[in-house]
């Protein structure tokens, strides 16, 4: 666990400094807003990776019936949502200074918000219940719910239509012509630097919660 | 006529200073801080770490 937040520290110190210092392709209208793929892209990493783990969670919960993996699925989720929130916004910015709005009707940006939504009414439903384990049982079957429709409204939903989005549509995503090794290098310690870092909140504030539980 | 050639020697002398945060249009100062922000933000979570392993221990 102790050497995992090492490397999230080295590689988050690399990303930054490297994701600034290092030479990008010269596109036009992105400019040196380039740059933000290593930051914008390892949020939305990072979120989808959090929200496996909180649906991991949720069906280990059904499976065992043990409150503590209950626990752990809402954590996740609420970290992940984070991350997401945070993407949502840097995007915003991004494409504010690169197609000119902050929001436009796109099928990846609507379907990213309605996955979000859904995420949040899944913290609706769940302190609505009283009860631990009904709310346990509700929160967890409609957290594998969540996560089964997130991966279509973000992944598959703005592939079969047109899109402003890289990777998306007629649009090819930064891998096809200009994520060469150039952004390789920075872009893919960041992702990974970005996941540990969501662990380890997500390690904290669950100690915080166990304790919580305890008092 | 010494005095010229002191100063044009003073002039093409290549004068050591602190330009190594200003090259390249400051770029360094950027980096400079957010790696200052964001060790201050893994030190946040260091400390907090360490103050719930101490309530855990308690415990």
């Amino acid at each position: 666990m102790k050497i995992l937040k090492i490397l999230c520290v080295i590689l988050l110190v690399y990303s930054v400094s490297a994701g600034i210092l290092f030479d990008v392709p010269r596109l036009p209208i992105l400019n040196e807003t380039i740059r933000v793929l290593y930051f914008h892209v390892p949020m939305w990493f990072t979120m989808i990776f959090l929200l496996f783990l909180s649906s991991i969670s949720a069906y280990k919960f059904i499976s065992s019936g043990d409150l503590s993996y209950d626990l752990k699925s809402y954590n996740y989720a609420n970290i992940g949502v984070f991350f997401g929130v945070l993407g949502v916004i840097s995007g915003m910015i991004w494409a504010k200074y690169t197609w000119g709005t902050y929001w436009t009707n796109d099928p990846k940006l609507n379907g990213s918000a309605v996955g979000l939504l859904i995420y949040f009414s899944y913290f609706v439903l769940r302190n609505s219940v009283e009860d631990e384990s009904k709310k346990g049982k509700i929160s967890s079957v409609y957290n594998i719910l969540a996560f089964s429709m997130l991966i279509p409204l973000i992944f598959i939903l703005p592939r079969l239509t047109d899109s402003l989005h890289p990777g998306n549509g007629g649009n090819p995503g930064f891998n096809v012509y200009d994520l060469n090794s150039q952004l390789r290098i920075v872009f893919y310690p960041a992702v990974i630097g970005f996941i540990l870092l969501g662990i380890w909140i997500a390690d904290l504030r669950f100690r915080v919660l166990k304790l919580k539980n305890e008092l | 006529m010494i005095n010229c050639m002191v100063i044009l020697f003073l002039l093409l002398q290549d004068i050591a200073m602190a330009d190594v945060l200003r090259s390249e249009g400051k770029i360094y100062v950027v980096v400079l801080i957010f790696l200052i922000i964001i060790s201050g933000l893994f030190l946040y979570l260091y400390r907090l770490e360490k103050k719930i392993d101490s309530i855990e221990k308690e415990k």
